[in-house]
């Protein structure tokens, strides 16, 4: 396909869509004027109410009185209802043990216990062990300011505890003649499909990813996909099949087999790698993490982007020591946080490692098995009302017999 | 005294008599592009605004989302363009690349029902479903078109940000210059993103071929 070609397919794409109504139009003019209309002026404030004393019984003339000393008062009341409250919570402190209705600081929430005690994975601890620079924003809202956000910092001080992730990192063992079973589910926030100004159907409500990978990691890879199973699909008109595809109807939904899990086209990337880009990435963390930086500058918000990029690659069958350096290579993440009490959307913990996406806004979540270091599910979450999640993924790491097979 | 007793005069060429009507022509279509948006005016400025670029601007985001969603941004990109009136920089960017890179901006929050919509363009027909919180995408007539379905699966795998350099140049017909002034990047990530993006399409559609 020539330049020439591939403008006017451009050209070409929903072209036909409805113009403007002039409803549309006047409503929308309309919005806009009511808002550069000089506001309102307030009505001026009243006059404070005038108060005339009047000599009563030829007393003379008496003195308004003032309702300071009221005040002082009832303030001098407030803070001795203050100190009663003191006196009670340094009581509280005392050796004669704890008041009920006091909140008692555990020894294992004092910053000294942290440091010094080992606490098992999957419990709550500070996800930070430095303290983060900080943040400045991607893009400034709602207008075009800088819509290429701040590019990560250069490694240096470990700033949170992803690494601890990497301590139980390891492959699964599988023979021989087995395979490795991958099963994804997705979902996302439903679309409705308008044809021709028609409404036709809501599909986005899910799709699926099930991939197996032999022992052998060089030898030839199964995935059966559907990115969409609540629309239809049908095959292209005159379109030769990809080479991987051995059953199916199209690239977005079939049954694909090819060497090493090349099944597309070879976009080198962290979202569609290779074997060749998953060798040549470094297992130093730093190194890795000097990596994430630089893959993630040419984007909306890196510091989001290089998280994304990560729960990308942990989404494929990576080799356990590829795994282990992308969870330390986080550590060196300045805003990376981490909840250790997560939840998977079919209800497994997890151990959340988090971001604001601040382009898209959205929390963005690569959910991770505290146990084994494996990613078990994503989720997207708009951090605007209603603030649901809008895609979310889980995925399930077994070891089957066979080919096919789903357990 | 004139040969002939006739009194000659001497005209100026044509292109010296108009300069002046050029140069009228030339600072008021300045003024137009570039308008001050600083001024007293900037109001009523911002309403004749509306009348020039309101509908490309829903023709732009109607292509990229559906109609109805569009009709809603336009109104906000205008609303949003009279907040930020003062970080308009005439000398920097044309009003028109202005609104479409604020425009572009209010796209971020549908940026996974686009793509859920263009690979919804990519399948060959809807089946219904009833479900809550949608979001509508338009899929129009020309979807069903083989062309269509490849591209949809194409412009659905670019990164957000390849494909808003892409599309603010074929569909907005803005230069890439005028992209770089109104998304606020340079004009080499524009034209290296605008590569990326017409090169991962070349390789997508020849590769179904």
């Amino acid at each position: 396909m020539n330049d020439l070609e591939l403008d006017e397919a451009l050209a070409g794409f929903r072209d036909d869509v409805p113009e403007m109504s002039e409803e549309m139009f006047l409503l929308g003019k309309i919005r806009l004027e009511a808002a550069v209309e000089p506001a309102i002026e307030p009505l001026p404030e009243p006059e404070p109410l005038a108060v005339r004393f009047e000599v009563v019984g030829g007393r003379g003339q008496s003195v308004p009185r003032s309702r300071r000393p009221g005040l002082w008062l009832t303030a001098a009341a407030a803070c001795a209802v203050l100190a009663v409250g003191t006196t009670l919570v340094v009581k509280s402190s005392g050796d004669k043990g704890p008041v009920p209705g006091v909140h008692q600081m555990s020894v294992a929430q004092t910053p000294s216990a942290v440091t010094q005690a080992p606490v098992p994975l999957s419990t709550p601890r500070p996800s930070t062990s430095y303290p983060a620079p900080p943040r400045r924003p991607a893009a400034a809202k709602g207008g075009p300011q800088s819509h290429t956000g701040v590019r990560l910092p250069a490694p240096t001080v470990v700033y949170n505890a992803a690494g601890e992730l990497a301590v139980n990192v390891a492959d699964l063992p599988v023979s021989p003649g087995q395979y490795l079973f991958m099963a994804r589910q997705e979902w996302g926030k439903p679309i409705e499909v308008n044809r021709n100004q028609q409404l036709t159907g809501t599909p986005g409500l899910g799709g699926y990813w099930n991939e197996w990978v032999p022992a052998d990691r060089s030898g030839v890879w199964r995935l059966d996909r559907d990115v969409a199973t609540g629309m239809e699909n049908g095959p292209i008109d005159g379109e030769a099949p990809l080479s991987s595809m051995i059953s199916g109807r199209s690239r977005q939904e079939g049954t694909f087999e090819a060497v090493g899990g090349v099944y597309f086209p070879p976009y080198t990337s962290w979202r569609n790698p290779t074997p060749e880009f998953v060798a040549g990435l470094p297992r130093d963390p730093k190194a890795l993490y000097q990596r994430l930086v630089n893959d993630s500058a040419d984007s909306y918000d890196p510091t989001a982007e290089a998280l994304d990029l990560v729960g990308e690659l942990l989404g494929r069958p990576l080799p356990a020591d590829l795994r282990r350096s992308l969870l330390q290579a986080l550590a060196y993440h300045p805003w990376l946080r981490i909840d250790w009490n997560a939840k998977t959307r079919d209800g497994r913990p997890a151990v959340s490692l988090q971001i604001d996406d601040r382009f898209i806004d959205h929390l963005q979540e690569v959910l991770v098995d505290g146990a084994t270091g494996q990613l078990i599910g994503t989720r997207s979450t708009q951090l605007y009302p209603p603030n649901k999640p809008t895609d979310e993924t889980i995925v399930h790491w077994s070891v089957v017999d066979r080919v096919g097979a789903t357990s | 005294m004139p040969v002939g007793g006739v009194r000659t005069f001497s005209f100026a060429p044509m292109s010296e008599r108009f300069r002046w009507l050029r140069a009228i022509a030339v600072v008021t279509m300045a003024s137009v592009e570039r308008p001050d948006l600083q001024g007293p005016d900037a109001g009523r400025v911002l309403a004749r605004l509306y009348d020039d670029h309101a509908r490309g601007l829903h023709r732009y985001l109607a292509r990229r989302l559906d109609p109805a969603t569009a009709d809603d941004l336009v109104a906000d990109t205008f609303l949003l363009a009279w907040e930020q009136r003062s970080r308009y920089e005439p000398e920097r960017a044309t009003v028109r690349a202005w609104l479409f890179g604020i425009a572009t901006n209010l796209l971020r929050r549908h940026a996974r029902s686009e793509v859920r919509g263009l690979r919804a363009a990519a399948r060959d027909v809807g089946r219904a479903h009833a479900a809550d919180g949608t979001d509508t995408v338009a899929v129009s007539r020309a979807d069903a078109s083989v062309e269509a379905r490849r591209l949809g699966t194409a412009l659905a795998d670019l990164r957000q940000e390849e494909r808003d350099v892409l599309l603010l140049v074929a569909w907005a017909g803005l230069k890439p210059v005028e992209v770089a002034e109104a998304l606020k990047i340079d004009a080499v990530t524009v034209r290296t993103r605008l590569h990326r993006a017409r090169s991962a399409l070349r390789r997508h559609l020849g590769a179904e071929r």
